[in-house]
């Protein structure tokens, strides 16, 4: 007889990253917490994995680099 | 007679004068003078003489004065030309000096727009696993190889991918990449050393260096086509029409593979393709397409054969798409080829073709995709797309494997003779997609798969579902955690398979097997993950 992945371990380790979503999802006073100038890259699609990555915000993309120049205030950089 | 001696006395006057006559030189000359004569102031008369009454009068200029005039004149249009040469001078001195401090040394200026030409990027892809059930079966990340049944508990920190990528544009039509990857060495026989003497193989388990894409791109070729402006063609080692596409739209790579890529289709071949957008007017794109051929091999292996194969993928947006993966799209991905294997070989008459038989793949996909979420649903179909290789490329009996007779001998029999007979047939279907918690930097994520390697065996034992469910942690731009539960099912319950039934695929039970191949399904595997993206 096959031996079976008893249903108790099954279902925990179903539950373990629902659990964590659910419980962090709800707070908004924490470090998972989203906050700082739009846009922002949780809030964006990834459109492409690369170097840099792309992202798509409101319509628009934009690299990863750009977006952190947004986050930490920097100066747009020039085109090369 | 008076006419005659006049005559004669003006010839010898004229001789006269011409025999006193003496060449004129400088030092002789004689400057004119200014001439003065004496005017009677009463009278008026003028004298050549002075006298009472009589006033001086000169005429003409003083030589001297002359010679003072001209030589101030002069005097001062030398000093104007020399003022107005200096003057010059300084201006130019001026516009050189600056022009040398703005000159750039040539190593300088070689650098300054080298810069602008070369891109350097880094990607990293790590993990915690631990697996509560241990199993054979496909490799969950590239070459995450667990131990096969019998280990739970069995744990691992892991690096499955590490890219150094390096772009170089040349000109502003040409790319050229450069990407060498990270990748665990297995194998490697031990060295005799002497005469007597042997040292071990340092290849099994350690880090190495591979060539995961270089290749040059160009994008002019249809800059004359408004509707192709801006697509490529692409010649050297690339990643393939659907994996990269796949899992850029996925997002999740760095937790799991994508469905084809999990089964066979390796994500890189050498070859040469075409790619890009279909824009029929506007910015929105309504098809997208990624068509090539490419070696049967895959990128780390030896291309054998003297066949090629094909691969192509279309993505059509019906309403457009404002960014690549945006909106409703439809995709549908074709891969023939054939197995790597020399035409000598391929050519012997053999019980089990798999190896060396044409193969199929084909991928339907529906997928909508916002800023926000993305789901997607696959059909899979394949033709000896899936042998006994890919069922135990994470681990399997070492029986399959040539190493040794095990209890799992007659299982692995059934596994190779079902998968590598030529004549398998592989059906398939997936979902996935991700959900993103508003106002969090937490992203919910899952990807469920079903999968029949043979559907012409009436109960394949190895049938399997795969299904990862987590949640991501998107600290910034660069760097992504995630959590999940990764799981492989053989789902039918446990069974002997009847051996007459398998021999009628191919399959060479071992001696002694009974009227059934015993415990036929395979152990099920559980793991859970800790996951690490960074990308820069």
């Amino acid at each position: 007889m096959k031996p079976r992945l008893s249903k108790r371990s099954f279902r925990m380790s179903i539950c373990t990253a629902a659990l964590a979503s659910l419980a962090l999802a709800g707070c908004s006073s924490n470090p998972l917490s989203d906050h700082g100038p739009l846009p922002r890259v949780a809030d964006c699609a990834i459109a492409g994995i690369g170097s840099p990555t792309k992202y798509a915000c409101g319509g628009k993309i934009y690299t990863s680099f750009q977006l952190a120049d947004i986050r930490e205030g920097n100066p747009p950089r020039p085109k090369p | 007679m008076k006419g005659r001696w006049k005559l004669a006395l003006a010839a010898l006057g004229g001789l006269a004068l011409m025999g006193s006559a003496r060449p004129l030189l400088a030092q002789d000359y004689t400057a004119p003078r200014a001439t003065t004569l004496w005017v009677d102031q009463k009278t008026g008369q003028v004298f050549v003489r002075p006298g009472r009454g009589r006033v001086a009068m000169s005429f003409g200029a003083d030589p001297a004065q002359i010679e003072q005039q001209v030589e101030q004149r002069t005097e001062d249009k030398v000093r104007a030309a020399v003022a107005e040469t200096r003057a010059q001078e300084n201006a130019d001195n001026l516009a050189l000096e600056k022009q040398v401090g703005e000159m750039k040394p040539a190593w300088s200026s070689y650098m300054g727009g080298f810069q602008d030409k070369i891109r350097v990027g880094a990607l990293f892809y790590g993990d915690y696993s631990l697996y509560t059930h241990t199993g054979f079966g496909p490799q969950f990340l590239t070459q995450l190889n667990p131990p096969g049944p019998g280990n739970e508990m069995y744990n691992s920190f892991d690096i499955t991918r590490t890219y150094l990528n390096v772009f170089f544009f040349p000109t502003k039509d040409w790319t050229f990449r450069f990407t060498p990857n990270l990748y665990r060495t297995i194998g490697g026989a031990n060295d005799k050393y002497g005469k007597a003497g042997a040292i071990g193989t340092s290849l099994d388990g350690n880090l190495g260096l591979r060539v995961k894409y270089a290749y040059l791109q160009y994008g002019n070729l249809f800059s004359g086509i408004p509707a192709l402006k801006g697509d490529t063609i692409t010649l050297g080692q690339q990643a393939n029409p659907l994996v990269g596409w796949e899992e850029d739209l996925y997002n999740y790579r760095y937790v799991n593979l994508t469905p084809w890529n999990y089964l066979s289709l390796s994500s890189s071949q050498a070859g040469v393709s075409m790619q890009g957008p279909v824009k029929f007017g506007g910015e929105k794109t309504y098809l997208d397409y990624d068509v090539g051929a490419f070696d049967n091999a895959s990128f780390h292996a030896l291309e054998q054969t003297n066949t090629k194969q094909v691969m192509a993928r279309l993505t059509a947006f019906p309403f457009g798409a404002n960014w690549r993966f945006q909106g409703l799209g439809l995709t549908g991905f074709y891969d023939y080829g054939y197995g790597n294997t020399t035409p000598d070989l391929a050519n012997l008459p053999a019980a089990l073709k798999g190896s060396n038989g044409s193969i199929e793949r084909i991928a339907a996909l529906v997928h909508y995709t916002t800023e926000q979420w993305g789901i997607a649903g696959e059909f899979d179909y394949g033709r000896n797309a899936f042998s006994a290789g890919n069922l135990f490329s994470g681990s399997g009996p070492a029986d399959a494997f040539g190493l040794g007779t095990t209890p799992y001998a007659p299982f692995s029999a059934l596994a190779i003779g079902l998968q590598n007979n030529g004549q398998s047939r592989q059906v398939g279907y997936d979902f996935f997609g991700h959900y993103h918690f508003a106002g969090t930097k937490l992203t919910a994520f899952g990807m469920f798969e079903e999968f029949h390697p043979n559907d012409k065996v009436k109960l394949n034992p190895l049938d399997f579902q795969r299904f990862v469910v987590g949640v991501s942690y998107q600290y910034n731009e660069f760097l992504r955690f995630a959590v999940d539960s990764q799981n492989l099912l053989f789902y039918h319950s446990q069974f002997g398979f009847p051996t007459a039934y398998a021999k009628s695929f191919g399959v060479v039970p071992p001696k002694g097997t009974g009227a059934t191949i015993p415990d036929a399904v395979p152990h099920d595997t559980h793991a859970i993950f800790a996951n690490i993206e960074f990308n820069y």
